[in-house]
């Protein structure tokens, strides 16, 4: 566990690897239905081509999970427009601010789902973990995060996007011991939305 | 298994309330950033914008979600962001830089920023990305009254500043100092060089000696201090801009244990005052002069003035003629004699001072250019001095040689002209003399002002030439040593106006008369002795009668009081004198009222 960078995968050991890999695809499969990818939908390593990067947009939900032994952070980084767009609102019909907050609400409920979906791997393979609350805040803050990282810790990037919608992955996991040495990856249930539930908005 | 779980479940609770405060108390910060009274962003080293307040969005006209990914440098002009980048590149170095600049670097309307750059240097986990946090005030508004205020106290014409014991100059400062010195750097300059060595100072020879007295005053003893101020240059002169300039200095001790630790210097723009001074001075020397001329042309005989002031203008012509022809020093000496031989005669000792000192120029020329120029200003000057005189004797003697219409007699006072007369003879005799003028108010309407003028300015003449004693005669005398002139007026019971004018010098002596009246053949020997005191008083209105037994500068030839007597008689008016041996005498002179 002393040899973490900060590139993609480079450096992480085989057990990181392979949570990583179970997280992007949870994520990616809930993202599927609670985003509303079009047919355009990729899923890429990494961040985009931001110019302004280490911020990918200009909000950012966040949901911690952890107990003793490990601690995650999982990120999403997404733009009003982006909210909008998932949402399908007409800019015409709402207030900024209050769809503002209805965006806020649907990311915070995405990394919810997604965090259920985590600590459930978890349960399964004998580990209790909690969940915090998700708590949305400016992007730019993701900036601060980075500043302390240690040879114990490592993280990764990932971005959904359909052209018209572009959300930013970032999940970092903090190890104090081995918990991963029985662990079982494999993905079966994943919870789907129905079209359209709650989702119908002005 | 059990117990962990609801342990978990315990600390995720306590967790979830944690991060649900966390999340309100984020929730007002991010409001406030957003909302800060200022510009404010936080940006990248190339400028790219990574979270901006509500007044930069304004600045930008977008969502202040869209600011992100925006190049602050948008904002500038390119003059303006090379300056906020060289800026960024310092505080980089000093982890906060503090400027101010405009926006549009081409237009002095555009408003000032005060920036404030502060670099996170704990961020630098993105090797490309350094993070700099940016407050933008705009001080526009503050600047503009800063200039009004400026503007207000640099007219309060004051400067005060310290000088420590190397002679530096300490803060703070009064900005006046800044503005009479033309400089905004002087806290920490020396003294010499800011004063002294301001751009634009003339030492003069005298305060060049003086410049290095300030040394050895402080940090000694206040005596010192005391004995040494009169010895530090106390006013600097200027030349900015072809303009003379005035500045006043004076100094005061800052004393700690009667020791004089340091300076306290006020410094002062005198340019007005030196300028009224100079023009106060001058006009003193106008009426001076013009006093002096009155004299002249009172001492020269009426009939010659006609053939004097031609013999002047002669004298000044051969002087132009031949001067420039030769330009040599010799040639111009010589006419310059021949004009002096002139003025010399008909006794104008005004216009010989000047005369006098255009020689002196010439003895210190040495070029033709220098001869030419001097030559050029010495004959114009005479020229004038000449049209000045003839101008007064039209005024004062009825001269032919201008026309009286020329010059209205009122429009010098008549109690002017005698003060003035008063003065410049009082100081040729070296005599003290004060003069009390109560004449009519509408005297100067009078039909025959001209002749009583003229009869009054020769009896104060008298009286300061023979009557008034020298101040020491008088000490001896027990009187006080300056003299008393007083001249009044009254109206008779008859209705006749009567002008006195008497002082409080020796009178007229009874012995002085009869020898004068005997050794001039005026009156046969026996009948002096006959004769009463009135009689004898009277003497003095006689043509020719003089007390001196040769012609001097002021008197002697006699002819003064019997002109007086025939111009009052002239106009139906009388003349007489009343005397006290030792205690003064007193003229009357008595016409009736128009």
């Amino acid at each position: 566990m002393d040899n973490i960078g900060n590139t993609d995968f480079f450096g992480i050991n085989q057990d990181q690897i392979n949570f990583f890999t179970m997280l992007m695809g949870l994520s990616a499969e809930q993202a599927r239905y609670h985003f509303r990818f079009n047919e355009k939908f990729r899923f890429f390593m990494g961040p985009p081509d931001a110019p302004y990067a280490p911020v990918y947009a200009p909000w950012m939900a966040a949901i911690i999970l952890g107990n003793s032994d490990i601690r995650i952070i999982i990120k999403a980084f997404f733009s009003i427009n982006s909210g909008r767009s998932i949402l399908k609102i007409d800019p015409k019909n709402a207030s900024g601010e209050k769809i503002k907050q209805m965006i806020f609400d649907h990311m915070r409920e995405y990394l919810n789902v997604v965090s259920g979906s985590v600590k459930k791997k978890f349960q399964e393979n004998h580990i209790n973990v909690g969940v915090s609350l998700p708590l949305v805040t400016r992007g730019t803050d993701d900036i601060y995060s980075h500043s302390k990282i240690n040879s114990r810790e490592s993280f990764q990037h990932w971005t959904l996007d359909d052209g018209e919608k572009q959300i930013v992955m970032k999940a970092e996991i903090s190890v104090v011991s081995d918990i991963f040495s029985d662990f079982d990856y494999e993905i079966e249930n994943v919870v789907q939305l129905d079209d359209g539930e709650d989702l119908d908005f002005l | 298994m059990k117990i962990d779980a609801l342990v978990i479940n315990q600390l995720t609770q306590i967790s979830q309330r944690i991060l649900d405060m966390i999340e309100r108390a984020k929730d007002q910060s991010e409001s406030l950033i957003d909302n800060l009274p200022f510009l404010f962003a936080v940006i990248t080293g190339d400028g790219v914008i990574l979270r901006g307040g509500d007044r930069l969005s304004k600045m930008y006209q977008c969502q202040m979600d869209d600011l992100l990914g925006k190049n602050i440098s948008d904002l500038f002009r390119k003059p303006s962001w090379k300056i906020m980048q060289e800026k960024i590149k310092s505080a980089r170095n000093t982890d906060m830089v503090v400027f101010e600049t405009s926006l549009d670097y081409f237009r002095p309307t555009s408003p000032i920023i005060q920036w404030t750059i502060v670099y996170d240097n704990k961020l630098n986990f993105y090797n490309n990305s350094d993070v700099y946090y940016i407050c933008g005030v705009d001080v526009t508004t503050t600047r503009n009254y800063e200039q009004q205020i400026t503007k207000i106290f640099a007219g309060i014409p004051l400067g005060i500043f310290r000088v420590n014991s190397d002679l530096v100059i300490e803060a703070p400062i009064s900005h006046y100092t800044e503005v009479l010195f033309g400089r905004d750097d002087m806290i920490g300059k020396s003294f010499h060089d800011v004063v002294y060595g301001a751009p634009g100072v003339e030492l003069t020879a005298e305060d060049s000696k003086k410049v290095n007295n300030i040394n050895g005053i402080i940090g000694f003893d206040e005596f010192v201090f005391d004995c040494a101020k009169d010895s530090l240059i106390n006013k600097l002169k200027m030349i900015i801009n072809g303009n003379e300039r005035f500045i006043g200095i004076s100094y005061e001790p800052i004393v700690e244990n009667s020791e004089v630790v340091s300076l306290l210097v006020i410094v002062d723009d005198q340019t007005n005052i030196e300028i009224k001074k100079s023009e106060y001075e001058n006009q003193k020397k106008y009426e001076e002069k013009i006093a002096r001329n009155i004299i002249d042309i009172k001492r020269i005989p009426e009939s010659l003035c006609p053939f004097i002031f031609k013999e002047i203008e002669k004298a000044i012509l051969d002087l132009e003629e031949n001067g420039f022809r030769t330009l040599k020093k010799d040639m111009i000496f010589t006419e310059l004699h021949t004009v002096k031989r002139v003025i010399k005669k008909s006794g104008m000792s005004g216009m010989m001072l000047e005369i006098h000192r255009y020689e002196d120029m010439f003895e210190k020329a040495h070029s033709t250019e220098e001869y030419g120029s001097i030559l050029s200003d010495c004959v114009d000057f005479m020229r004038d001095e000449t049209d000045e005189l003839k101008k007064l004797f039209s005024v004062f003697r009825g001269g032919t040689s201008g026309s009286q219409k020329d010059v209205n007699p009122g429009s010098i006072r008549l109690d002017d002209k005698l003060r003035k007369i008063l003065s410049a003879t009082a100081k040729d005799l070296e005599k003290k003399v004060t003069l009390d003028c109560q004449l009519p108010l509408d005297i100067q309407s009078y039909r025959f002002i001209s002749v009583l003028s003229e009869c009054l300015i020769h009896l104060v003449s008298n009286a300061i030439i023979h009557g008034i004693e020298t101040p020491e005669k008088r000490r001896q005398n027990g009187k006080q040593e300056s003299g008393n002139i007083h001249i009044w007026t009254k109206i008779s019971d008859t209705g006749e106006i009567e002008i006195y004018v008497s002082d409080d010098g020796q009178g007229l002596i009874l012995e002085n008369l009869r020898q004068a009246a005997s050794r001039q053949n005026l009156v046969p020997r026996k009948k002096l002795k006959s004769m009463t005191e009135e009689s004898l008083y009277d003497l003095i209105f006689f043509p020719g009668f003089s007390v001196s037994d040769h012609i001097q500068m002021f008197s002697g030839k006699g002819h003064g009081l019997s002109n007086v007597r025939k111009s009052l008689d002239e106009i139906g008016a009388n003349i007489m004198v009343k005397t006290e041996e030792g205690k003064g005498c007193e003229f009357v002179i008595c016409f009736k009222a128009e």
